[in-house]
């Protein structure tokens, strides 16, 4: 079977580390990049089934790289969750209108992201 | 001789030789004067002496009468007549004492006061003016007299004068204006008072309280840039701890599991804390913006109940939710009234060790939504009843504190209560269980405009361009029902005045605040606002709010926009607002 391809974005190598850790016991293929830029990149190349993206990163934030992709008829149907430490519901408004598909708050239990992970990716 | 018993004699009249053996001349005259000044005196003159006669009457004596010259006739008629004579004369005498008195003591009033007094007539030419106010304008009383006066006359009204000195020095004087009428003519009396140092002190405040909520701002920016740093290492840490708990790295033996439980656990405590310090920084910073939508209150407690399930069934508690089924649409924040529902099921949970029911259920009573969080747990006594909403008060300090936070989970979910406009309480008794309700007003669809505009308002007062709202609410608006209540002006009126502790006065339909140099929004009701107590409720907090704001505007020049009249079309406060500034004549009879 072939592995489903996660692509990991946070400027947090850390964080970025326990999730690919966590996700690859799970059976997944994680890639990890730490830029906006980058990570558009890494989608045009990989072409991943699922993104998990931090908000506040370098060069490009995770709402430029979100609303671009899911204009972009080629990879608007690749699932993104979007990462924060921000609560605030207007910041919600702002990822939803960014047209993410969940969104998640820092700090946040792996179970969840994991379930929102198999969600996703067992329904596509 | 005869003089030195007059005064022990009552007598009418004297009759007075001025060439008596011991005392010649006006000599006589004068002492006789002096000792009893009231009694008139008739001169007994001989034919050769007239002319002495005649200089004694000069001196005060009433008449003279030459010696065999005059009959019981004449006597008959001058006696009296001198009588009556000095009578008139000490009369006249004690009433221009009298006068010239009362002119002094009213003298030393007017130039002692220190209240500047100026009367200026309708030319406008300054008439009097009082040695305060000569002092005030640092003029000479010639040089204001008989001169323009300079600065505006408004009559029946209080204004402020900026009075600029030789020496650059600005005085502000405050200036009330009567119309009164004096020496035939009407003029205005201004009284003005030098209100330069309270001007300053105000001032003063003013920056401190700038000074004061800029730090204050500094504060809560520093505390949620602190929490949201503080998130990334805490979610590593949780995240790795996690995988290790969950095996993924191998089997673990009994202490290695348990220590990892403890680690776990205390990831958790944190982020609690860190959730309360952000939420008190979002709250002490003023920034909590509402967002009023329909809002399915069903829904929203069995998803609250779904969250916290599995939580309660951990502690041996049975979690349950009802909710009336007229309350599927309310008009409320969702996101905050789940936080409120959240927080007070969590602390239910906190609190009740010994398992037992939870039950969240919402009603509808008259004009209010209830929703109370009812528990078995440990309940409070009556002391930590009166403290339970304070910060960082915690119930029962003896408690197993590893759940706890700061003592701000009900200090804030009462904040927030407060924000949507409710009240929150508390039954309890200890061992027992506790019971809190949260009592929300009822906002029907016909209220949201209003509370929409209490929302915008609250955005127009931190654009700071303006200060101070005036909010009419006319006799059209309804009340409870369709009943038109005409005191509803009034009523709005006092509450603005006991909120603000302003005083306002009525002109013309429009509050104007006093002192009337104030900027601020005017806006008089219009035909289709309904539910005007609830408005005047919101309305109190957001005058409220701009009063506090207004402490916080350095007032140069007045600016009045509207009045304006809102209409039933769904326009918003911004709308409205251009509105007014479009029509400005519209602020024709309220110029200050």
């Amino acid at each position: 079977m072939i592995k489903k391809k996660i692509l990991i974005v946070d400027d947090e190598p850390d964080i970025a580390e326990t999730i690919r850790f966590k996700l690859e016991s799970e059976g997944y293929h994680c890639s990890v990049s730490n830029n906006g830029y980058d990570a558009v990149e890494k989608v045009h190349k990989d072409m991943p089934d699922l993104i998990i993206l931090d908000v506040r990163l370098p060069k490009k934030n995770g709402y430029q790289v979100c609303r671009l992709l899911k204009s972009d008829e080629e990879y608007k149907h690749i699932p993104i969750f979007m990462l924060t430490a921000r609560t605030q519901p207007s910041d919600k408004m702002l990822g939803k209108y960014a047209g993410a598909n969940a969104y998640i708050t820092k700090p946040f239990k792996m179970e969840i992201l994991l379930k929102y992970v198999n969600g996703y990716l067992q329904k596509a | 001789m005869t003089i030195n018993h007059l005064e022990n004699e009552i007598v009418d009249i004297i009759i007075l030789d001025l060439m008596l053996p011991d005392s010649q001349n006006l000599n006589t005259l004068d002492a006789i004067h002096r000792k009893i000044p009231k009694v008139p005196i008739v001169i007994l003159s001989s034919l050769d002496d007239e002319e002495l006669a005649i200089k004694a009457v000069q001196a005060g004596a009433q008449d003279y009468l030459v010696k065999g010259q005059f009959d019981y006739t004449l006597l008959a008629r001058v006696l009296p007549y001198a009588i009556e004579r000095n009578k008139m004369r000490v009369e006249l005498q004690w009433h221009t004492q009298e006068l010239a008195a009362s002119e002094k003591r009213f003298r030393i009033v007017i130039e002692n006061v220190t209240d500047g007094i100026i009367i200026v007539n309708k030319k406008n030419k300054v008439c009097f003016v009082n040695p305060a106010a000569e002092a005030l304008f640092d003029q000479k009383r010639n040089d204001l007299l008989n001169r323009p006066f300079k600065f505006p006359i408004a009559p029946n009204r209080t204004t402020e004068l900026n009075i600029i000195l030789k020496g650059k020095e600005t005085k502000i004087a405050e200036m009330k204006v009567e119309e009164i009428v004096w020496e035939g003519e009407k003029v205005y009396l201004a009284s003005l008072r030098n209100i330069t140092e309270r001007k300053q002190s105000e001032e003063t405040l003013r920056a401190a309280n700038r000074k004061l909520k800029k730090l204050n701002q500094m504060k809560s920016d520093f505390v949620s840039m602190v929490s949201h740093e503080l998130k990334t290492p805490l979610t590593c840490i949780g995240n790795s701890i996690e995988i290790l708990a969950a095996s993924k790295t191998g089997d673990l033996n009994n202490n290695q599991e348990h220590l990892l439980a403890i680690a776990a656990r205390n990831i958790d405590r944190l982020t609690n804390l860190l959730d309360e310090l952000l939420d008190l920084s979002k709250i002490e910073a003023g920034k909590t913006d509402l967002k009023y939508s329909e809002t399915d209150l069903e829904n929203m407690i069995q998803h609250v109940v779904a969250t916290f399930k599995s939580q309660a069934e951990n502690n041996s508690l049975k979690l349950n939710g009802h909710c009336a089924k007229t309350l599927s649409k309310i008009y409320t924040d969702p996101n905050r009234l789940e936080q409120i529902l959240c927080n007070l099921v969590s602390n239910a949970i906190k609190y009740s060790p010994d398992g037992g029911n939870i039950i969240l259920s919402a009603q509808h009573n008259a004009d209010t939504i209830e929703i109370s969080v009812t528990d078995r747990g440990l309940g409070l006594s009556p002391e930590e009843q009166k403290l339970v909403f304070e910060q960082f008060y915690q119930v029962g300090e003896n408690l197993n504190r590893s759940s706890n936070g700061f003592g701000l989970g009900l200090y804030i979910t009462n904040k927030f209560v407060k924000e949507l406009g409710g009240q929150i309480s508390v039954e309890s008794q200890l061992g027992k269980g506790s019971r809190f309700s949260v009592t929300l007003p009822a906002i029907s669809a016909q209220m949201r405009d209003i509370v929409n505009s209490e929302v915008e308002i609250r955005k127009y007062m931190h654009q700071s361009s303006f200060s101070l709202l005036m909010v009419e609410l006319n006799s059209k608006d309804t009340f409870n029902g369709n009943k038109p209540q005409p005191q509803t002006n009034a009523r709005l009126l006092n509450q603005l005045m006991e909120t603000t502790k302003k005083t306002f006065s009525r002109e013309n339909d429009c509050i104007i605040p006093q002192p009337a140099f104030e900027r601020f929004i005017l806006i008089l009701g219009g035909t289709k606002i309904s539910g005007a107590k609830f408005a005047a409720e919101k309305l109190k907090t957001a005058v409220m709010q701009s009063a506090i704001d207004f402490k916080d505007v350095t007032v140069s020049s007045p600016k009045i926009i509207g009045p304006v009249a809102y209409p039933d079309d769904g326009s918003t406060l911004s709308e409205l607002i251009n509105t007014a500034h479009e029509n400005n004549n519209l602020t024709k009879g309220i110029t200050l």
